[in-house]
């Protein structure tokens, strides 16, 4: 294992810039999340390309985006962030997305999730991100969320808890997703499904790939998308990567006048019963007054299931009529996943807006 | 909720002491064998989560204010420390 003999050191445990390959740390992740039992919810099995993308090749990212929590030579946990910016009504924030927070036990010891925090807390408010999100969920015997409740409790001025993450969902692959899933209610909706089959597109010139030029349209349907806070993308950020398991996919709709919308997903391989591939639709957004988004919607269903995507979620949106949705083909998935939010600096917002459009990873 | 006199520091330091551990040996009911200086890392009785609602219990019993940053190791590695750092964080 390597280390950065900059980190500070605390008895036995020490903080220090991860350096490990992406395989290493997805593997660490995963053996982690298997040895604390997961219930009988899925499991996101992120990928060693896929952790690459959005947060070692991210052009903003620094070392202190990505820690490791060591014991002697030993890595016992991980934490990382991806930097990315928001808005938060007209005011634009330099943010971090926190995920990836895994402790074996022997750092739980050495109460390495809370060194981990801290520390990103600290070094990330040192190189002037004001606020940082992240996500968690209760699943069966994971203890993801009941860390951030206590650590909410404990420190009520420093994160919140919530507002609740709630989504649509649409079945691509019904006989895959009910091969791979635990709840027999689930494997009922991945055969009603059938009934309403996802079909291919027509062929449909205004709908391409995101190209260097629609950057400056798509980022102003951001600045002024309704909901109080937002994703700020970056250029980095629409562009799509080599390949749905490695990063975001964005697709752009054309008018007469330019770029009118655009939507963004990423592959998630996840474990339950037995592995499946779940396309998280983060962006879809649109010029006011923009006819035909189904249209670019049906299209990124399409790309995901071609992708080998069983399932399609989309966390729920102001702008995303629940008429929009049902039209669609989705239905409502709660699944108890909850809003991480940390403001650093005093000029953020105490409580995170309950009006959000958000990165999921 | 307990007012902390810094007049007499000693005395309410054994006193916050006794609750601490009698405060950990409930989220350890199988373990009744937590004393003042009982090495917390060393045996493993306590985790992150663990130590959160051990802070939760002094900001609620002592009105202790106590940073995240403090939280290290060497703060929390016997309930006599996490009795110190209670007592400097109600000060």
């Amino acid at each position: 294992m390597t280390s950065d003999p900059q980190g500070e050191s605390d008895e036995d445990l020490r903080i220090a810039p991860l350096t490990l390959a992406p395989d290493v740390i997805a593997h660490f992740i995963a053996e982690v999340y298997d040895s604390y039992g997961h219930g009988t919810s899925f499991v996101p099995r992120w990928t060693a390309a896929f952790l690459d993308h959005v947060v070692f090749k991210h052009p903003e990212t620094t070392p202190d985006h990505a820690l490791g929590a060591y014991v002697g030579d030993r890595l016992v946990g991980i934490i990382m962030a991806q930097p990315h910016e928001v808005w938060i009504g007209q005011t634009r924030h330099r943010a971090a997305y926190s995920s990836w927070l895994a402790v074996t036990r022997e750092g739980a010891r050495y109460f390495a999730a809370l060194q981990l925090v801290n520390a990103l807390r600290d070094r990330l408010r040192a190189r002037g991100v004001e606020v940082i999100f992240g996500l968690a969920y209760r699943s069966g015997r994971s203890v993801g969320l009941n860390f951030w409740e206590g650590f909410a409790r404990a420190f009520p001025t420093e994160i919140t808890i919530g507002p609740d993450l709630k989504f649509w969902s649409r079945v691509l692959d019904g006989r895959a997703f009910a091969k791979a899933v635990k709840s027999p209610l689930l494997r009922v909706g991945a055969y009603a499904s059938y009934v309403r089959p996802l079909l291919k597109p027509a062929a449909d010139p205004s709908i391409r790939q995101f190209a260097g030029a629609d950057f400056d349209v798509c980022a102003a349907i951001m600045t002024n998308a309704g909901s109080k806070l937002r994703i700020a993308p970056s250029p980095w950020e629409l562009a799509s990567a080599q390949a749905a398991d490695q990063g975001p996919q964005t697709l752009v709709m054309h008018g007469a006048t330019g770029a009118q919308a655009f939507g963004a997903y990423h592959i998630l391989p996840m474990e339950d019963a037995g592995s499946l591939r779940l396309a998280m639709i983060e962006l879809l957004n649109a010029q006011p007054g923009t006819r035909g988004i189904g249209r670019l919607l049906t299209h990124l269903l399409w790309h995901a299931k071609a992708s080998g995507a069983s399932l399609a979620v989309i966390p729920r949106k102001p702008h995303l009529s629940a008429a929009f949705m049902l039209a669609a083909g989705f239905v409502p998935y709660e699944a108890g996943f909850k809003m991480l939010y940390m403001p650093l600096t005093a000029n953020i917002p105490q409580r995170m807006p309950a009006n959000f459009d958000m990165l999921v990873r | 909720m307990t007012i902390i006199d810094t007049r007499d520091t000693g005395h309410m330091s054994d006193d916050i002491e006794r609750q601490v551990v009698e405060f950990i040996r409930g989220l350890n009911p199988a373990n009744a064998s937590v004393e003042p200086s009982t090495d917390l890392i060393a045996s493993g009785l306590l985790d992150s989560l663990a130590i959160l609602e051990v802070i939760a219990f002094a900001a609620q019993r002592f009105s202790a204010t106590i940073p995240a940053r403090k939280l290290t190791p060497a703060n929390l590695r016997t309930p006599r420390a996490v009795t110190a750092l209670i007592v400097a964080s109600a000060r």
